[in-house]
């Protein structure tokens, strides 16, 4: 038995979001240039995608301003990468010239073109980057490198087993048998397969991992250890009476369970008070489905499918607070729960991000997906309504909710069309590899990690069944 | 709302009249509204509810989005589902239902209902019904002769044809499982009970609220001119049942079989999900012998999890995936009833084998009429309330979805396509098995689409309203 190579790192993947103002006038002529391009992302002249390594996602389109030209139309340019954004935004400035006459309709672009011009460009795009607010990966800690060679590693295991069994190589042979041969067949294999178990986190990567998660509990907690320390000193004086052991945790319960008490009331009272009309999402009735038609042109040309959305915020400042809140939480629960490929039970999603545009008031959620939209939103409405019920209260025109967690009756009715009715059309969208599901994936990534580890029987079965698929 | 208002509901959507074994199915079009408006205001007297016992002959009648238009409602209609304004062939919807241009499914090629430019425009739907077949045809010549009289044109008839044993042309038991409708939520704890909303207008569907219905503005105000109506589909399937067998001979061999009869048919009856005489895999994975014929009070979570005897791809599985779906039993069953159709299709076409007998397991070797260039096949109607939600969805995310139950590149493999890549035209199957699976790869489409459409079924109230 030989030891397999040594495993290189788990690739920290980021999300590039450039929000940069288009040029007054200038819309019309960027959205023509960038549908034209759109029509084959395979082939962009000028605008590479698919011969840089490090691209997962890249979508490009323009969200509107107002109508009072106040807030200008604005491009966005959103790419899913391995490694940092900095070194993706280089390599495309370096390798995509079309990307100067994309930028050129935008406020402020710098006209040098090259040499100095590069960086200055770079430097320019770099002032117009946003962090999402929150970043969701169903495929952690893997480079695009390492899926399409998973895939291929998939592929030839399956016509591999066909083969065997057409020739009735494995007869009575045990399951540990086969899948020695199996490996065999991949070692012999080194220069077109990847070899050896699939990358874990580093020493270092699971410092600072664990870094982020202290740093994350550590804000979290803060409030609710002032409260504590406040309603003991509150206690102390109010009963004139030594801390005793017994008043820390009845004090904390007192007064996290006041204010979570009047917290829940208030949201209850907003939930459950008749909506102004203004708020109330148009009935289906009344609907024009002219949005509905155009993005859903779009869709369906692959496996995955893309969602880009803009829904301005209820005009609170309770609910201002509250949707940064939820969304600050959700980063957190996606970076260290929700890491295995499934989000409240939901399989189906590449990458996705939310951002609060703070010019406009409103929450973009941006996402790439598997399978048909109308899945999709059954997945959110279904299994992972509390991926989605807690954000989307927020939003205006949502339909009702209860206790900021659960869809109300009749909730998917209204959802639907009014999520059809806010959609973006997405002038360039670009994937990897657009063959393959979040699902498949990961099942790619065990079949590999199975390989190398698989030692009895029994684990020898479990793996053979991950080919059943 | 306790009971469903039956005597303004046309018949076909609460029976599938199965006592007529006649079906004639006329499709029109309208040259001269007037005329049209006349006929359907004494017409409308003949239509069969769903309140009495059946006669002799049923007549129901739907109408598709451009028969609404010529007839001057369609701009006094709000609320009508996106996906019937738009009909049938808009690209989009070809992608979803895998009716890809360049393939022999192409909405170019229909023999109506398509988009070639020439071809006669579809507006209304005749659906007779009659004891026999001979007797149908001819209720069918005599009410082509009355629309031509009132400014109607017949642009084709399709005669059904009734196969033995209630079977389909791959020789397959079809029409087993239908959902029950109901109004009571506390009978949906049976895994066939489903809201009758789901598919009649006017009734609380799954989701226990009002599905979306089409209102018709007037002077008066405003009324809920979907109630009681449905939105129908209707696709030509045409079935290669030659090619079927062939292909099922073929692939016993690739999954380590003999080609033999038995063989081929165990391959088909893998795919289908049930034998030729209906009965389960899941209940019964051996033999097709017993008494559990047409058994549908089963599932798949409990004794076939992983598709030992079910495979997750087959056919039955895809289109009714029961409790097998992730959410895990009870979730899957609610999340499936939302999904749900009311079929009411008919084979048509002379079958394949003599007398009548469509080849249960026959290799195609013993095929009398081999080569033959009868077209043959199923008239599938079906009717929902949410054609997205519903007829759509299970097209799209079950059948023609390469990736349902997280597989690779496998479509429903007796009836399905790939809804997204349209250069691919075979699929693979997957058998599992212990302690490996086994593949069958590049199997081709047995099924083509030679006509279709999105058409409306009114209740009676509303028909006499198109009338007036």
């Amino acid at each position: 038995m030989s030891t397999p190579e040594p495993s290189p790192h788990f690739s920290p993947r980021e999300a590039l979001s450039l929000f940069t103002p288009i040029a007054p006038g200038r819309t019309e002529s960027l959205r023509a240039l960038l549908d034209e391009l759109g029509q084959d992302v395979e082939h962009m002249d000028g605008f590479p995608l698919h011969e840089l390594p490090e691209v997962h996602f890249v979508r490009l389109f323009v969200v509107e301003g107002d109508a009072y030209g106040e807030i200008p139309d604005r491009l966005v340019y959103s790419a899913n990468i391995d490694g940092s954004w900095r070194a993706h935004l280089s390599s495309l400035v370096a390798r995509a010239p079309l990307l100067r006459e994309i930028y050129g309709h935008c406020e402020g672009f710098p006209a040098a073109a090259d040499g100095e011009g590069s960086q200055r460009l770079f430097e320019w795009l770099a002032e117009h980057r946003v962090k999402p607010r929150l970043f969701y990966q169903g495929t952690t800690g893997r480079t695009t490198a390492q899926i399409t060679g998973e895939a291929a590693l998939h592929d030839e295991l399956a016509g591999f087993f066909d083969e065997g069994l057409r020739v009735g190589r494995w007869g009575e042979a045990s399951p540990t048998r086969i899948v020695a041969d199996a490996r065999e067949h991949v070692r012999a294999q080194a220069g077109r397969l990847p070899q050896g178990p699939p990358p874990t986190r580093s020493a270092e990567q699971r410092t600072v991992h664990g870094l982020d998660l202290a740093r994350r509990v550590l804000i979290f907690a803060t409030p609710f250890a002032l409260l504590t320390a406040a309603s003991l000193l509150l206690l102390d004086r109010l009963l004139e009476l030594s801390v005793e052991a017994l008043w820390a945790p009845l004090g904390l319960l007192a007064v996290t369970a006041l204010v979570v008490g009047v917290t829940f009331l208030i949201v209850r009272f907003r939930e459950t008070s008749r909506l102004p009309s203004e708020e109330v999402f148009p009935p289906a009735t009344r609907l024009d489905f002219s949005n509905a038609a155009l993005v859903a042109q779009q869709e369906d040309h692959q496996i995955q499918n893309q969602i880009s959305l803009s829904i301005p915020i209820k005009p609170s400042r309770f609910r201002r607070t509250l949707v940064r809140i939820v969304l600050w939480v959700g980063d957190g629960l996606v970076r260290f729960v929700f890491t295995r490929g499934s989000l409240f039970g939901i399989r189906s999603i590449h990458f996705a991000r939310f951002h609060v545009d703070e010019r406009r008031d409103s929450v973009l959620f941006f996402s790439n997906y598997d399978a048909s939209w109308e899945s999709y939103l059954e997945d959110f409405l279904t299994e992972g309504k509390r991926a989605v019920v807690p954000i989307w209260t927020n939003l205006r025109w949502c339909p009702r909710t209860r206790w900021l967690f659960h869809p109300a009756v009749g909730f998917a009715a209204i959802f639907k069309p009014y999520i059809r009715h806010h959609q973006m059309r997405t002038s360039i969208w670009y994937s990897a590899y657009r063959d393959l599901t979040a699902a498949n994936i990961n099942n790619n990534t065990a079949i590999r990690r199975g390989l190398w580890s698989v030692r009895s029987e029994g684990e020898a079965l479990e793996w053979l069944k991950l080919f059943s698929k | 709302m306790s009971r469903l208002d039956r005597s303004d509901i046309q018949g076909i959507l609460l029976h599938g009249y199965g006592r007529m074994r006649g079906a004639s199915f006329l499709l029109a079009e309208i040259q001269d509204p007037d005329a049209c408006r006349s006929w359907l205001a004494r017409a409308a007297g003949r239509v069969t509810d769903a309140s009495g016992p059946q006669e002799e002959r049923c007549f129901n009648l739907a109408f598709t989005h451009a028969g609404l238009a010529r007839l001057g409602v369609a701009e006094r209609l709000s609320g009508l589902s996106r996906e019937f304004v738009e009909g049938m062939t808009a690209p989009h919807r070809q992608r979803i239902l895998g009716d890809h241009p360049g393939t022999p499914s192409d909405p170019r090629l229909w023999a109506w209902g398509g988009t070639e430019e020439r071809a006669q425009p579809v507006h209304l739907l005749l659906m007779l019904y009659a004891l026999t077949p001979s007797a149908a045809a001819r209720d069918g010549e005599r009410v082509a002769a009355e629309l031509a009289d009132h400014g109607m044109r017949v642009s084709a008839t399709l005669d059904s044809n009734p196969l033995k044993d209630g079977k389909e042309h791959f020789g397959f038991r079809d029409g087993i499982s239908n959902p029950r409708l109901t109004l009571d939520p506390a009978e949906l704890a049976s895994q066939h009970a489903v809201m009758a909303g789901e598919f009649v207008l006017g009734y609380p569907n799954q989701a226990r609220v009002l599905p979306q219905s089409p209102r018709l503005g007037s002077e008066r105000g405003e009324s809920d001119w979907g109630r009681n109506g449905s939105y129908l589909v209707f696709r030509q399937l045409s079935q290669d049942v030659e090619l079927f067998w062939e292909t099922m001979q073929a692939s016993s061999r690739q999954l380590g079989r003999n080609a033999t009869h038995d063989d081929a048919k165990w391959v088909a009856s893998k795919m289908v999900g049930r034998w030729p005489n209906g009965r389960p895999l899941t209940a019964s994975p051996d033999s097709d012998e017993g008494e559990l014929r047409d058994l549908n009070d089963f599932a798949f979570h409990e004794s076939d999890a992983d598709g030992q005897r079910c495979p997750l791809g087959a056919h039955i599985r895809r289109t009714n995936p029961r409790d097998s779906l992730r959410p895990g039993p009870k979730g899957s069953l609610e999340f499936v009833k939302s999904h749900r159709i009311l079929r009411r299709g008919r084979t048509y076409g002379s079958p394949v084998a003599s007398a009548a007998r469509p080849p249960a397991a026959a290799t195609a070797s013993e095929f009398p009429d081999r080569g033959s260039t009868d077209e043959r096949g199923l008239l599938f109607l079906c009717f929902n309330t949410d054609l997205r939600g519903q007829f759509e969805f299970m097209q799209q995310t079950w059948m023609n979805n390469e990736k349902f139950q997280d597989a690779y590149r496998a479509v429903d493999p007796v009836a399905g396509v790939h809804s997204r890549r349209r250069s691919i035209t075979s699929t693979n199957f997957i058998v599992p098995d212990t302690p490996l699976r086994r593949r069958v790869t590049d199997i081709p489409s047995f099924v083509s689409v030679r006509g279709g459409a999105y058409f409306f079924l009114p209740g009676l109230a509303a028909l006499r309203a198109l009338s007036g």
